[in-house]
Parts: C-alpha cells; sequence; structure tokens
C-alpha cells in the first residue's frame, strides 16, 4: 500500500490569555491509503487540531505534512485552498451545514467552489445524496433534517470532489448511539467500496471499535497504537 | 468559484438577511433618489435657458444701462442707439422703453409692463413673437396695445380675459402726479415660453412714440435691442459696444447669457450635488456597519466555505458582491424615485411659488448616480469583506 500522509514532528503552539500552548508537541505520523484510522484522547490533548493541520486548515508551527509526497509547507494559501476542495473532505461534529441552504445545495457546495458546471454539479449532488441514502430528501433544509440525516449530508458533501482523504472530527458526538453507529458503518462501507482513505478523531470506544488501527494523542503526543486485524 | 455562482451565492445570502437589506438599500436610495432630481432639476433649468437661446438665435445683443434697473437712474438715448447702429457688422439695432404700470384689463387690475417698441425693428430680433389674434402694433399706432398670452389669459384662467377691440385703462404715476391713459386691443400673442431681454408673454406692446409720450421720456430709452449679422462677429460687435458707449453699459449677448447660466447651473449642481453625495456616503457608513456585523455572524459559514476550498478571494468577491448589489439596486430605485421626486419638487415650486422647473434625466445622470451608488456600496464592503477574506478558517470553524 502507498504512504498517503506523513506527518514528521509536528508542533503546534499558539497563545491563549497571554501564554504559549502548545496543543501539539512533536507528532510523527504515516496513514496508507485506504486505511480507515481512528485518533482518540481526552478533550485537550490536541487531536482537533492535528486534524486541522492534517487537513491543511492550519499550518504548524514546526514540523512538516506531506500529502502524496507533496510537502504542505511549500504551498501557497491558494493551493491549500484546492487541495481542501478537491484532495480533503471534512465531516464536524455538529455537520456545519449551511442553514440557508438545502441539502443538494450544501452538497453542491465544494462542486460550485470546484468551478464545475451547474447541470454536472446538480447531477452528482443528487447521486451522492442516493448514495448516502438521502434520496427522498435532497431538497429539505438542515432545519427539516435529523441529526443523522444531516451528517449524511456533511458525508455526501466531503465526497463531492470524490477527494483520497476523508477527515472527521467527532463525527458521532451530536448523535445518539445508534445512529451514531449507522454513520460509521456508512463510512465504513464508503471505505471498502471506494478505499478512501478516513481519519476520525472521536473519543467514543464503540467509533474505535469500528476501526483498523488507534492513536492514542495524550498532551500533543501521540502516546499508543492499537492495530486490529478486521474481518 | 465562477462569477455567475459568486453572485447567486451573494444574492441568497442578502435574501437571508432581507430587512437590513432592505434598509442598506433605502439608504442608498435616498442618496441616489436626492442626487437625481437634484441634477435634474439644474439640467432642466440649463436646458430652458439654452432652449430659449436657440429660438432668439445667438446673434442677439442686449445692451442695458448699468446700474440698478429700468426705474432707477440708468438710462440710454437715441443719439447712443444712433452711435451702435454705426458700429460695422450691426444689422439691426432698436430702441425699447419698458416701464411698469397699473393695469385696469376686463375689470381686473395689476401692476404689468408696458413695453415700447419700434415695431418692425423689433420682430426682427426677437423673432419668435407670432400673433394669435388681430395684428402686432404699428410705428405710428398711438393708442393700440397688444397683450401677452399671459396678460390677455391669465395662467389659470380657462378663458381670455380680453378681446381684440375692447379697452385697457393704464394709470402710472409720476412726479406731476397720477396720469392715465386708454389703449386699444389691437391684438393678442401667442404663447412664447419667454424670450431673451423680455418675455413677451407678460407685458403690453405699445408702439415706441406712444411709449416715449406715456412716460415721458423725451430722449432717453431702457434697453437696445442689436442683431449682429453673423455669429462670429458677436463679440467684436459686442466690443465695439462697451467701447462706444464706455463704462457702465451691460452689454449681454445670447450666448453669453447661456455661458453665465450655464456656470451657474454647474455650480449648483456640484454644490446640489455634493450635499445630496453626503447623504450616500451615510448609507455607505451604514453599510459598513451592518455588513461588519454580519460577516461576524457568519463567521461559521465563512469557516465552513474555507473547509470546503474557498480561497481567501472567493470569500472576499463573495461579500464584495453582496455590497455591489446593494449599492447597484440602490442606485437604480434611487434613480427611479429619483425621476418622481423630481416632478414632486418641480409641482411644488410651481404650486408655492409659480416656478417652472422641468427636470430633465439624462442618460448621463441615470449612469452617473448608478455608477456613484454602485462604488459606494463596493467601498463600503471593502473592509467587511476584507475582513472576511482574511479569517483563520480553524477560528472561523469553532466561532458559536
Amino acid at each position: 500500500m502507498t504512504e498517503i500522509i506523513r506527518a514528521e514532528g509536528l508542533v503546534k503552539e499558539y497563545i491563549q490569555g497571554g501564554r504559549p500552548v502548545r496543543a501539539l508537541d512533536g507528532v510523527d505520523l504515516a496513514v496508507e491509503e485506504g486505511e480507515f484510522l481512528a485518533i482518540m484522547g481526552p478533550s485537550g490533548s490536541g487531536k482537533s487540531t492535528l486534524l486541522h493541520i492534517l487537513g491543511a486548515l492550519d499550518r504548524p508551527t514546526e514540523g512538516r505534512i506531506l500529502i502524496r509526497g507533496v510537502d504542505l509547507s511549500r504551498l501557497s494559501d491558494v493551493e491549500l485552498a484546492e487541495l481542501r476542495n478537491r484532495e480533503i473532505g471534512f465531516v464536524f461534529q455538529f455537520f456545519n451545514l449551511i442553514p440557508r441552504m438545502d441539502a443538494l445545495s450544501n452538497v453542491e457546495l465544494p462542486l460550485a467552489i470546484a468551478g464545475i458546471p451547474r447541470e454536472e454539479r446538480r447531477r452528482r449532488a443528487i447521486e451522492l445524496l442516493k448514495l448516502v441514502g438521502l434520496g427522498d430528501r435532497m431538497t429539505h433544509r438542515p432545519s427539516e433534517l435529523s441529526g443523522g440525516e444531516q451528517q449524511r449530508v456533511a458525508i455526501a458533501r466531503a465526497l463531492a470532489n470524490d477527494p483520497s482523504i476523508i477527515l472527521c472530527d467527532e463525527p458521532t458526538g451530536n448523535l445518539d448511539s445508534k445512529t451514531g453507529e449507522e454513520v460509521i458503518g456508512l463510512m465504513k462501507e464508503l471505505n471498502l467500496k471506494s478505499g478512501k482513505t478516513f481519519i476520525i478523531v472521536t473519543h467514543d470506544p464503540a467509533v474505535a471499535q469500528m476501526t483498523e488501527r488507534i492513536l492514542y494523542l495524550h498532551d500533543g503526543r501521540i502516546v499508543g497504537e492499537k492495530r486490529r486485524e478486521m474481518p | 468559484m465562477r462569477t455567475l455562482d459568486t453572485l447567486l451565492y451573494a444574492l441568497d445570502g442578502v435574501r437571508e438577511r432581507k430587512f437590513r437589506f432592505a434598509l442598506n438599500i433605502i439608504g442608498i436610495l435616498i442618496g441616489g433618489a436626492a442626487i437625481t432630481s437634484l441634477l435634474a432639476i439644474t439640467q432642466g433649468v440649463n436646458r430652458d435657458v439654452s432652449e430659449q437661446m436657440e429660438l432668439l438665435g445667438p446673434t442677439t445683443i442686449a445692451v442695458t444701462p448699468g446700474g440698478f434697473g429700468y426705474g432707477g437712474k440708468g438710462f440710454l438715448t437715441m443719439k447712443d442707439m444712433e452711435r451702435v447702429r454705426r458700429i460695422p457688422h450691426v444689422e439691426v439695432a432698436t430702441p425699447i422703453i419698458s416701464m411698469s404700470a397699473t393695469v385696469v384689463i376686463g375689470g381686473r387690475t395689476g401692476i404689468v409692463s408696458i413695453v415700447g417698441v419700434v415695431p418692425e425693428e423689433y420682430l426682427q430680433v426677437i423673432k419668435n413673437i407670432e400673433v394669435a389674434e388681430g395684428r402686432f402694433i404699428r410705428r405710428g399706432d398711438m393708442a393700440a396695445a397688444v397683450l401677452g398670452a399671459n396678460i390677455a389669459q391669465p395662467p389659470g384662467e380657462e378663458e381670455p380675459i380680453v378681446d381684440v377691440g375692447s379697452r385697457i385703462a393704464v394709470t402710472i404715476k409720476t412726479e406731476e402726479g397720477i396720469k392715465k391713459a386708454t389703449y386699444r386691443v389691437a391684438g393678442i400673442l401667442k404663447e412664447t415660453g419667454g424670450a431673451f431681454i423680455i418675455s413677451p408673454d407678460d407685458v403690453i406692446y405699445i408702439s415706441l412714440r406712444a411709449a416715449q409720450q406715456l412716460f415721458d421720456m423725451g430722449n432717453r430709452i431702457h434697453r437696445i435691442a442689436v442683431e449682429a449679422d453673423a455669429i462670429e462677429n458677436v463679440e467684436y460687435v459686442v466690443e465695439a459696444i462697451e467701447d462706444e458707449l464706455g463704462e457702465g453699459v451691460l452689454v449681454i449677448s445670447a450666448g453669453f447669457v447661456r455661458e453665465t447660466v450655464g456656470r451657474i447651473t454647474t455650480s449648483l449642481q456640484v454644490l446640489l450635488g455634493g450635499v445630496a453625495a453626503i447623504s450616500l456616503i451615510v448609507a455607505g457608513i451604514g453599510i459598513v456597519n451592518t455588513m461588519t456585523i454580519s460577516v461576524m455572524e457568519r463567521t461559521r459559514e465563512i469557516g465552513i466555505l474555507k473547509a470546503v476550498g474557498a480561497k481567501n478571494r472567493d470569500v472576499l468577491l463573495i461579500f464584495l458582491s453582496e455590497a455591489l448589489i446593494t449599492g447597484l439596486l440602490g442606485g437604480v430605485l434611487g434613480v427611479l424615485s429619483g425621476i418622481f421626486l423630481g416632478q414632486v419638487i418641480s409641482s411644488i415650486a410651481q404650486l408655492t411659488y409659480n416656478i417652472v422647473l422641468s427636470p430633465y434625466i439624462t442618460p448621463t445622470i441615470c449612469f452617473t448616480v448608478i455608477l456613484f451608488s454602485s462604488i459606494t456600496g463596493v467601498l463600503s464592503g471593502l473592509y467587511p469583506a476584507w475582513r472576511a477574506a482574511n479569517l483563520n478558517p480553524v477560528e472561523a470553524l469553532r466561532y458559536e
């Protein structure tokens, strides 16, 4: 298998209340293409910060990240935006859909940003919403959808430009356990069918149970790793 | 992101905040309407004056004594007129006597200008006089008068208050006492819409000799109307008259009047437009304020946009488009309201001060107002849009 993400000596410091805080303190990480990976750790351990940096939303204070061998520190902000648009999909705890837009328009957003023509955008969004099982809810706004449905829209949006990496920040954190399981099930299915790489930040052991590899983060460092053979 | 998609996204954004958007538009609209109506009115004045000048021909020149007006000390004499007549390139030079008198017409009394002219010469200079009924006065008429359109039928009257053939009584006060005269109405003029030197609509014409006798003028006259033989000689004639008659004489050509009025209306346009532009600036500040609030409220949305790959430029353009839409729409509605407002102002002016203002909307005015409104919108949107574009995506996503 080929390595898709490599992080070397990641340090992230920021100033909080006038004092420097070290959110990441030397993280090394390698992710293979098609992996289904969980990152676990208590709150404040730096999980989300790590995810943001891996997703090119933020730059590390020290260290570097390579995605398919490309060093992100060498990319301009515009190039990072393009990378986020094409190569990376985000799924958040609070879904982060745009409330005034229906499911279709939310899914179309990354496609619109990529400059894809309207008709093709619509066709692709319909396809994706059907794929996540929302074929009959496409014109509903987020407020008219249940939590599980909203997260499915978010997953469809993350898949819009057919990225190879999907980064999930507590994707089940705002769902009941049954819905959460369904959502993770959907992700697992996408992982198996399309070979997309999933990195899931969670503190839910039930979610972690469904992954092949779990990294444990504590005080900004990776303190453990558990690998399992999946059936 | 494609331009059309950016605009559509921006439109979607303003639709979500209709009330605020409407208030911003109204702000721009008021400024735009004020500028449009004021520019249109001054433009209208300029046009009206130019049209009248056009009517008279650019070769007409008026000579009046300097100082204070007709009733004052300033007089010209028939000798002055003879001197003017001898200047090269002067085709016609004709004397005019013009004084106010109390006149009784058809049972009504009013103060009217009585103008004494040498008819055949006068008509060569003032070309827009046409007789509606009867005839114009003749050189030898001593008891005939011709009435301007507004005298025979005052504005607001449905019927003329006097007929050809009826008599009018004129009373003037002299140093010796009251002097009375009676004239027969020989003719009534068509409406001319005004003229240079004297407005034919609002006066009573009698012959020069009759006027000399009535006002006891002797050799004195009030004005000289001059016609130069060609446009290119007007300037020469004006200067020659000034040289001939010396200081204290005012020589005015139609071109000079037009130029002066043009200068005055331009200054007025700048002044009034400037005052109105202040309201546009105030509206702009309102947009800065509301858009900054909007950006704060939409911080999370901006974070989402950036997470799914929007560049700073995309975000900047989205917010600038919102500002542009506000300015553009406000400008267009402002022009439309301004056209209406111009009509309202001119109606009020007509009703309360009896001033005729005809607003003149030119494509340039519309285009300028819309352009400036749009620029105001975009400039106002610049700071909030810049703020939005430069939000840190991670912090924006965390924003509650």
